[in-house]
């Protein structure tokens, strides 16, 4: 959802990699080469109790886990409170790439059949906060609920997509969830329990599906607590720490120590501090004022999930010096043309757009070469199918080109466009330098700052395309491929419907490179694979202009000084992992 | 023709009042000089000094004599021209505003290097962090954006409460009770919190209905909000000019010739009130100024990029620890002009009203 830990990959099938074992470890650390600041100096031996605090800007969606879809909640939810069958383990650095590792399952499940069956077995041990033992139907209630799309709503759909459910004719599953219970047979012959195995028959191969279900989407619910869009905030743990009280939206909540969960059948939570507080009603800007000045309770604190306003960026290196990490974010930030807009239908005037960019100020703006670097492709540098596409006219770009450009498709100078970005104090000054670029092109761009909350939602409804030339996005990979790049968000077919352009916001529809799509799914091989996704890549920003990249940006994030071995875990959302977390007293 | 004081009704006690006005004054509004045939042949300096004075030439002199008055006077003006001038300074090049300068920025967060924010002989009060935009040439920029906004502002509600307090004051009855009454209404409600729940949907509609960029639209909200809110101020104190003032012989008079309505409020009456309303203008307008900066800070009406003092110290204050400067020069400025017209309408209150800081 958002941009922040992204939307569903809806069905039509991901990797057909049959290796397992090009699975989870597949990215490079940093490929910008730039090392990621060390901000957690080992402090001697853990110790068990005191307060961990998260310091929060951003509201709570959910917190129910299968309507769970930013990566922070996906996070949190793993470590705290809703164990996975896989999650990915923790690391002992900022910049060590996290392994694919068993959590409520012994191992990270076997594959049969070509990858078209996965099952996975349950540790004996696992226990809800009541005490009752976990089972694999409370694993198979949990992923039923994924189908109840009319109430819950927000999570990723995977099960979807993947699970060997027939759909009917307008795309939707035969099964409705565990509410209607239309269609429960065909839910019950494609996941089954025998013992404590949970089997899922899936709809083709899929060669990663265990770095599917780390997601909290795949984690188990128990029948009799669940209240359908109640539950939304109600928490019922199995994991370490369970909600003391209720959780209040806008102000946050204090998870304490859950009694019932049996460290032995753990061996990824710590779990070292006695109560994890949230208060979620802060902004960026007050929290990490008080985490650089470090005082009080705010010296057990961590910030989580905001990273550093650009404001607070020119204080951290002083102010907060050890107690901070700059980290590569997994997004890139782009710009969409679109199609159904008079000027960007035509090719010439999207590449001239292309060539009128000027990277170099939203690098400054985004807060210098140090922390954001240009890009011309959409994959994130992270990612193995990285391209490294070449910039088409340099950092500033070369606005002549480009009125060459326009004045060579006949196009009457100036040329009016409306571009749409997502209101914040960076990308005011990001955009304000944009617009000089593209009107020294010949451009008359009219830029219109939409506030963060209905951004998103703006770019998806179907009124936007008659009134908007262009747009800011960002998007970041789901794991470690890139699949979860180029197919959510160039594919028409599973984005453009009359209710909008879902995740393909320019209405970018290209038979043959949906075609390519699929072709590339087929790969069996891993590394031939995600270079065929930075093919397409290529395709897209240097031959069909559907896309401009314009930065990658890193993550800055800062603690308190009495919090330690907390490492920003990038394979995992790429938040400070709190699994691994202690209060120094 | 000449101004009249309006909390006075006979000028004549006014001015015998003032000790700061000439030495010596007959008191009276009329010529006491050489009509008389008391009169020495040859008047010397001293027996010109005796001569009377129009009230408005009381009031000059007495400006005059103010010192704090002229300088904050001349201040004024220069701001004034400054802000006339822009345009054509940018034209010029002389000043630029929107152009980046990333090599005058470094470290994390794209700060200027240098001290006090990066000033040098190119950039006085610094460049912008993240973007290097000139910090002097904004503040020129946006004093013009402001003082537009404002002076706009000022209009909408010297009319509309002149207008308003004239047919009030003079109309009488059942008029006058439901335009005080409306008075009391618009005075009740909350013009800050208003300006911040109402301007996104209102500026949406202006755009839409308009379909002008955001800028132009904001600043019509502005103009049109702080102007609303301000005419009832303007309308009470015309509303109780009047009433003194249609009691007096010229206005009889012109009633008892037939004189209709309209020329009795707008060339008997309007004449008599310049003073009121000079005066307040002067000293609404600092406090427009001065709200428009209160709610840009707050992230209400115009907005980054398009510089104002709201827009600048919106931006500048995310940076208030890491680049004071950026805050302190337009913040300086933003200080430095309203007070020069506070300063300016209260000299002039004082010129043309003596009485009313004496008492």
């Amino acid at each position: 959802m958002k941009n922040t830990k992204l939307v569903a990959v809806v069905a039509t099938g991901l990797g057909l990699a049959l290796t397992v074992s090009a699975c989870g470890s597949a990215t490079s650390p940093g490929a910008s080469g730039t090392p990621a600041a060390s901000s957690g100096a080992a402090a001697g031996t853990p110790v068990k109790g005191g307060t961990l605090r998260l310091l929060s800007g951003t509201q709570t969606e959910h917190w129910d886990p299968q309507r769970t879809y930013v990566g922070a909640q996906i996070e949190l939810g793993n470590r705290l409170f809703a164990r996975t069958l896989t999650t990915w383990g923790t690391v002992k650095s900022d910049t060590e790439q996290a392994k694919l590792v068993a959590d409520a399952a012994t191992d990270t499940g076997k594959a049969s059949d070509g990858g078209k069956t996965w099952a996975f077995t349950l540790k004996d041990g696992l226990k809800w906060e009541d005490g009752k033992a976990v089972t694999c139907d409370d694993f198979k209630y949990g992923i039923s609920r994924t189908y109840a799309v009319d109430v819950i709503t927000g999570g990723p759909n995977y099960a979807i997509g993947f699970i060997d459910i027939p759909t009917n004719a307008d795309g939707s599953s035969q099964y409705a969830g565990p509410y209607k219970k239309t269609g429960q047979d065909l839910y019950d012959k494609a996941v089954t329990c025998s013992g404590n195995t949970i089997t899922f028959k899936l709809k083709q191969p899929v060669g990663d599906f265990n770095n599917t279900v780390t997601m909290t989407a795949f984690g188990a619910f128990r029948a009799d607590k669940d209240l359908g869009d109640k539950s939304n905030y109600q928490i019922f743990s199995n994991g370490p720490y369970k909600l003391q009280g209720t959780w209040e939206q806008n102000k946050g909540g204090t998870f304490v120590r859950n009694d019932q969960w049996d460290p032995k059948t753990d061996d990824i939570r710590k779990a070292y501090p006695d109560q994890i507080t949230i208060d979620e009603s802060l902004t960026a800007e007050t929290l990490y004022e008080r985490l650089i000045a470090n005082k009080g309770d705010d010296q057990n604190a961590i910030a989580f999930p905001d990273n550093a306003p650009s404001t607070a960026l020119a204080n951290i290196q002083g102010g907060a010096a050890g107690r901070y990490v700059a980290v590569p974010s997994p997004y890139t930030r782009y710009l969409v043309p679109n199609y159904k807009s008079k000027v960007f239908s035509n090719e010439m005037a999207r590449k001239a757009l292309a060539l009128a960019t000027d990277r170099a100020a939203y690098v400054t703006a985004a807060g210098g070469k140090e922390l954001a670097q240009p890009t011309n492709s959409m994959i994130n540098p992270a990612l193995p199918a990285f391209p490294n596409t070449p910039l088409p006219a340099g950092e500033k770009g070369d606005p002549a080109a480009a009125k060459a450009l326009l004045q060579q498709a006949g196009m009457t100078l100036p040329v009016k466009i409306t571009v749409t970005y997502r209101k914040n104090d960076t990308l005011d000054k990001a955009f304000a330098g944009l617009k000089l670029g593209w009107d020294a092109a010949g451009f008359d761009t009219q830029l219109v700052g939409i506030p963060a909350k209905q951004y998103y939602g703006t770019l998806q409804s179907p009124d936007s395309a008659s009134k908007y030339d262009a747009y800011w996005a960002g998007w970041g990979a789901d794991y470690p491929s890139a699949s979860t790049v180029i197919a959510p968000l160039f594919d028409s077919r599973v984005n453009i419907t009359a209710g909008g352009p879902g995740q393909d916001y320019g209405y970018f529809d290209n038979k043959e490179f949906n075609a390519a799509i699929d072709a590339t799914n087929a790969i069996a091989d891993g590394t031939v694979r995600e270079k065929a996704w930075g093919d397409l890549d290529v395709q897209l920003t240097t031959k069909h202009y559907a896309a401009i990249p314009l930065i990658v940006d890193k993550f800055v994030f800062a603690k308190g000084s009495n919090v330690q071995d907390a490492y920003v875990n990038l394979t995992f959302t790429g938040y400070y992992d709190v699994a691994t977390a202690w209060v120094k007293k | 023709m000449y101004p009249r004081l309006y909390s006075e009704p006979a000028e004549a006690v006014c001015a015998s009042r003032d000790q700061r006005g000439a030495a010596v004054t007959t008191g009276l509004g009329y010529s006491a000089g050489t009509d008389d045939p008391m009169a020495p042949a040859a008047p010397t300096d001293s027996v010109r000094a005796i001569q009377g004075l129009s009230p408005g030439r009381l009031a000059l002199r007495r400006l005059l004599k103010d010192r704090v008055t002229m300088v904050a006077f001349f201040v004024a003006i220069f701001f004034v021209v400054l802000a006339l001038a822009a345009p054509l300074l940018e034209a010029a090049k002389l000043i630029d505003p929107q152009t980046p300068h990333p090599e005058l920025l470094g470290g994390w967060g794209s700060m200027p290097i240098g001290p006090f924010g990066g000033v040098s002989p190119q950039h006085w009060m610094g460049v912008v962090p993240a973007t290097g935009w000139d910090v002097f040439s904004r503040v020129i920029a946006g004093l013009t954006v402001s003082l537009v906004v404002a002076t706009l502002a000022v209009m909408i509600s010297v009319v509309v409460g002149t207008v308003l307090g004239i047919v009030s004051g003079a109309a009488g009855g059942r008029v006058d009770a439901l335009l005080s009454r409306v008075i009391d209404f618009v005075l009740s409600f909350p013009q800050t919190l208003m300006l911040i729940a109402l301007s996104t949907i209102v500026i949406d509609i202006i755009q839409a209905a308009t379909g002008a960029p955001r800028t132009p639209a904001s600043m019509a909200f502005m103009i049109c909000v702080m102007g609303f809110f301000g005419w009832p101020y303007f309308a009470r104190i015309i509303r109780g000019q009047v009433l003194s003032l249609k009691q007096r012989e010229f206005i009889e008079a012109a009633q008892s010739l037939g004189a209709r309505r309209g020329r009795i409020y707008f060339k008997e009456l309007l004449p008599h009130l310049w003073a009121p309303i000079l005066v307040y203008t002067t000293m609404v307008l600092p406090q427009n100024i001065a709200t428009e900066a209160a709610l840009g800070f707050l992230g209400v009406g115009i907005q980054s990029p398009t510089p104002s003092f709201g827009s600048i110290l919106n931006d500048s204050v995310h940076y208030a620890r890491a680049d004071p400067a950026y805050f302190m020069f337009p913040g300086l400025t933003l200080f430095i002009v309203v007070l020069s017209f506070n300063l300016v309408g209260d000299g002039l209150r004082d010129a043309l009203d003596p009485k009313a800081d004496r008492q």
